[in-house]
């Protein structure tokens, strides 16, 4: 999963690659690896055909 | 955290006891019922995450039941073997009651139900927790193994995957055996682990001094270190890492007296519990090794002690090399050991220590000036040999500070008072045997 989320303070990422463990959490960098695509708020937009969450969006790649 | 959560980890960590006292039966025969505890502590800890990685390495899924038949055959195994005489010979007499003692042991009790409380009130939290020891943790939970993606993975290069398994392995193991990944009730091991060193100090100074005020003085003062014992340091590995520098302390003192074979035993057990909690645990070994061979003791005993020490780390090391491959720390640049940057390194270095002591040492100058000024007006104790020890791994990690890959001084401000309070525990060993010995008694020896 790539995971777009605001690069400070860092722990956005690390609690979010806490509670998706075991899977691969992967950065905007890698988004190409990544199945699915979550959002955090504002951080990237959204992509067509996203699910709305609260306070983000997800979508399959 | 719903009861059931809680007593599930905490069956958990009684079966570990359990298995580790079991373990430990021919370890201890001269020791008392509290320290006797602690190092059964130490050996279940290493044994439920041993079983753990020896499941995962030949493919066994480690569940619950697995661990479980592992434990209850390590137990009968155990008994299999007779235990070890008890010896209380070379024990110094104990003192008999002392209002001042029963004071300083309330005053530890009471700390650590402090921190107690603090670490199970809500699920763990800390950055180091999410980012490193839970993180992986937690994948080698539900994955069942050691996947090689903890090592290698380029997305998770900020999880410093150069790190020792053994707290990871311990929060996998406990939850397995408890049956859920529940990051609430897995803090408790943190409390449990203070308990254990509180323990360890508290009967170890009771038998080498024979002051139950001593050793009531040293558990307090441990306990009161609240800047070790914060739930920011629950779930991750500065507590595990102050077990096993008391564990490798007192086994290093006893070596100066040769109290009995099993020494070489809990010398084994202290080194890799050291060298499997962190780096700054494999380089306490080393050290209490190096300081062993060139101290004045020139027993036997110590040579071979000294020996495990710097051996135990070594070929721990190297088993995680070959385990897992290269692991590189992003932290330090290994560049400024080049000649052409040795004058950088130098500047570096002397920043570092301009940090340390106009802002760490500024922050806790009542506590550093009290331990300075308690030392030079106590008279010499038997615990003085960790202070080489101490001063050198001081040292190494000003080094290391200065070889820091980012500012050096955001490397001291942001790791500094955390790591160096993990050797807060060891130094009350130190300050505990500068204690007047009580009349009567043969303390210092």
């Amino acid at each position: 999963m790539a995971l777009l989320v605001p690069p400070r303070p860092d722990v956005y990422r690390y609690q979010a690659v806490y509670f998706l463990a075991p899977r691969r959490v992967l950065d905007l960098e890698r988004i190409s690896e990544a199945q699915f695509v979550a959002i955090y708020g504002g951080a990237g937009g959204s992509a067509p055909g996203a699910e709305t969450l609260p306070n983000g969006s997800l979508s399959r790649r | 955290m719903t009861p059931g959560g809680a007593s599930r980890v905490l069956a958990a960590l009684a079966l570990t006891w359990l298995t580790g006292r079991a373990l430990t039966r021919r370890l201890a025969p001269e020791m008392g019922r509290a320290e006797s505890a602690a190092w059964a502590g130490a050996a279940g800890l290493l044994f439920q995450a041993a079983l753990f990685a020896a499941c995962a390495a030949v493919g066994l899924d480690p569940r619950g039941r697995w661990l479980l038949a592992g434990n209850g055959a390590a137990i009968a195994g155990a008994f299999l073997i007779p235990a070890a005489r008890r010896t209380a010979a070379r024990s110094s007499p104990v003192d008999g009651r002392d209002p001042w003692a029963s004071l300083l042991a309330a005053v530890a009790a009471s700390a650590w139900l402090v921190f107690l409380i603090a670490a199970v009130a809500e699920p763990m939290w800390s950055t180091d927790f999410l980012a490193i020891w839970g993180m992986k943790g937690k994948t080698i939970y539900l994955a069942g193994s050691l996947p090689g993606r903890l090592f290698h993975d380029p997305a998770l290069y900020w999880s410093h995957r150069e790190y020792p398994l053994l707290v990871p392995l311990c929060l996998a193991s406990i939850a397995r055996l408890a049956g859920g990944w529940n990051d609430q009730a897995l803090a408790f091991v943190f409390p449990i682990l203070e308990l254990w060193t509180l323990l360890l100090i508290a009967g170890f100074m009771k038998r080498r001094t024979g002051s139950r005020r001593a050793a009531a003085a040293a558990a307090a003062l441990t306990a009161l270190c609240f800047g070790l014992y914060h739930p920011v340091n629950a779930g991750t590995a500065e507590i595990a890492l102050a077990f096993g520098a008391v564990l490798a302390a007192t086994a290093m003192l006893d070596s100066a007296r040769a109290l009995s074979p099993a020494l070489f035993g809990r010398a084994c057990l202290a080194a890799l519990f050291c060298a499997g909690a962190k780096q700054e645990g494999a380089l306490f070994s080393v050290l209490l090794g190096v300081v062993l061979l060139i101290a004045r003791t020139r027993r036997a005993t110590s040579r071979r002690v000294a020996a495990i020490f710097l051996l135990v780390p070594a070929v721990h090391g190297l088993t995680l090399r070959v385990l897992r491959g290269p692991a590189t720390s992003r932290d330090f640049d290994l560049g400024f050991f080049e000649p052409g940057r040795w004058a950088d390194l130098g500047v570096r270095f002397g920043s570092v220590l301009a940090r340390i002591v106009t802002r760490e040492t500024a922050l806790g100058w009542i506590a550093a000036a009290a331990v300075v000024a308690f030392l030079i007006v106590s008279r010499r104790g038997f615990g003085d040999l960790l202070l080489p020890v101490l001063i050198a791994q001081g040292f190494f990690y000003t080094v290391a500070f200065s070889l820091s890959a980012y500012s050096p001084e955001y490397a001291v401000d942001s790791a500094f008072p955390r790591i160096f309070l993990t050797l807060f525990p060891v130094m009350t060993l130190v300050l505990g045997a500068r204690l007047p010995p009580p009349p009567g008694t043969d303390a210092g020896t």
